[in-house]
């Protein structure tokens, strides 16, 4: 199973940015898009994320990250369409009826949603982890060993995930019956395995831990291998971000 | 450049000792192999020399382990690192990183490794590991060979004067394995790099081993030249060791007063052994 939220390998101009960069556009784009009030600006966001991840040639694998937002989207949607009962009423179903600040609150709950939070996915997506760590300890002087601590967690996810998948499958073959409709029937059908995922997962940190304590981790000062400097595309990807922000707080 | 005296180790929360009264000693640029049945305290022995018990692993120590001069009390595992590489059983928990050259890099940065011998370094280690296709690719998707051959060039990279591993081709195919042996072989030839390895694949480790180990109960109950260690094949298939049906066969020729000589390691030698007895009854 392909994982979500990975690096993507690739030679695209957003790949080559500096990890910093893409950072700042992760959380420029999230500040902007929550603190604009304008729909037509968060859904041109929306858009631009789309249009960089097709020219990123990441479009597939951001596509699976994007179902994932859709599915939270459409919550947030229907959520806003019943709890918000101010406005004209649009459509009636009976008891039931939609108003149209409902329907407009909706659209942009949703749209915000995705917008600020595909930023930060797509940046992981674009930046291989260890550049990104060896940017915040170089740039930044965050201490190595909290950068570290973001890095092994991403690397762990796709093992996780494996771990998970043949834990149910194990399940599954025994008859265990967790692939219902049933959402509720799900949950309480996977609870039961994350105690031997947790186990597992235990264990193979343990393991690391000697794994670093073997290769010199923590001995002090370190050398860099992906050290990057600033390009003149990254000052012109940062008076973008900056246009962004400035237009996001505006608007 | 490895000096085990009347070591005993008993971890915590246990109530037998893992090793026994263990004294080995392997000299500079040797090449030992460890097989024994599993329970032996072939792991744990590894995890001697490089520190990780007691350091890391707790517990009841007795005796004294010294490598590269280095005892291993007084040093941790870090002091050791700069001398001993390790290679551990399961290899999806060694990796770190997400990308394969950033996993060989990783230990190299820690130590402190100017960027061109990096460089150097990830490219050679690659090509001895014969994964240099892999640079670029995601550690995730790597198959649990291609991952021990990644923690394999991840221990040469650093280059260090000793060289651990613990059952390093249990998930590669017999090609891989044989190929894997061969680089080690080559390490051990070329640049003098003193080699432990346990093994289950006795056949392949006599093949390219000087020296093997036998042990059981975490105790040593064979040590010799590989050959030697051989010629006990009873004791061998008394331990439950997968022996070798070529180092069976000369131990029953031999009991039988066949056949004095050196015990064969692979089929071809076994061949001559046959026609030299058969030529002999005629």
């Amino acid at each position: 199973m392909k994982s979500l939220l990975t690096y993507v390998n690739g030679e695209s101009f957003f790949h080559r940015l500096h990890p910093l960069t893409k950072l700042a556009w992760a959380v420029a784009a999230c500040v902007a898009c929550f603190a604009s009030g304008s729909l037509p600006f968060v859904a041109a966001m929306v858009i631009l994320c789309i249009l960089i991840a097709v020219f990123g040639g990441i479009f597939s694998e951001a596509l699976s990250v994007l179902k994932f937002f859709g599915v939270v989207a459409a919550i947030l949607f229907v959520l806003q369409i019943v709890f918000v009962r101010s406005g004209i009423v649009v459509i009636s179903l009976g008891g039931f009826s939609v108003t149209d600040e409902g329907l407009l609150a909706a659209f942009f709950v949703s749209l915000r949603t995705v917008g600020s939070l595909a930023p930060l996915s797509l940046m992981i997506m674009f930046t291989p982890t260890t550049a990104l760590s060896a940017a915040l300890t170089d740039n930044l002087r965050v201490p190595y060993k909290y950068t570290f601590i973001v890095t092994a967690a991403l690397r762990f996810i796709p093992t996780f995930t494996d771990e998970m998948d043949h834990i149910v499958q194990a399940q599954i073959s025994r008859g265990h019956a967790i692939d219902g409709k049933n959402p509720v029937k799900r949950f309480f059908g996977i609870l039961p395995m994350s105690i031997p995922l947790l186990v597992s997962s235990v264990r193979r940190i343990d393991q690391m831990a000697i794994s670093l304590e073997t290769r010199g981790f923590g001995l002090g000062v370190r050398s860099t291998y992906k050290k990057q400097s600033f390009k003149a595309g990254d000052f012109i990807a940062l008076a973008f971000v900056a246009l962004i922000l400035v237009l996001g707080i505006a608007l | 450049m490895i000096e085990i005296d009347n070591l005993t180790f008993q971890y915590n929360n246990s109530d037998r000792p893992a090793l026994k009264d263990i004294c080995l000693h392997v000299e500079k640029g040797g090449f030992t192999g460890i097989i024994g049945p599993s329970g032996a305290g072939k792991s744990t022995l590894t995890y001697c020399i490089n520190g990780v018990v007691p350091h890391y692993l707790t517990g009841d120590f007795y005796g004294s382990v010294r490598v590269c001069g280095l005892d291993t009390v007084d040093n941790g595992c870090m002091v050791l690192s700069r001398h001993v590489g390790s290679v551990f059983q399961d290899p999806e928990s060694q990796i770190v990183t997400s990308v394969v050259e950033d996993e060989i890099a990783f230990g190299l940065e820690n130590f402190n490794t100017p960027y061109d011998e990096m460089e150097k370094r990830i490219t050679e280690s690659l090509e001895m590991a014969d994964i240099s296709h892999l640079r670029h690719r995601d550690t995730a998707g790597l198959s649990g060979g291609q991952k021990q051959r990644v923690a394999i060039a991840t221990a040469i990279a650093l280059r260090p004067e000793v060289l651990v591993l613990d059952e390093p081709t249990s998930e590669l195919d017999p090609e891989g394995s044989a190929s894997i042996f061969e680089t080690l072989s080559r390490l051990n030839h070329e640049y003098g790099m003193t080699i432990v390895i346990v093994e289950q694949k006795v056949m392949l480790l006599s093949k390219h081993s000087k020296r093997l180990i036998v042990m059981q109960d975490g105790r040593i109950v064979l040590d010799g030249m590989t050959r030697e260690v051989l010629r006990h094949s009873e004791k061998l298939v008394e331990l439950g060791i997968n022996c070798p049906r070529v180092v069976e066969l000369a131990g029953k020729l031999s009991k039988n007063g066949l056949y004095q000589g050196d015990c064969p390691t692979d089929v071809d030698e076994a061949y001559t052994m046959v026609t030299d007895i058969l030529r002999r009854q005629k």
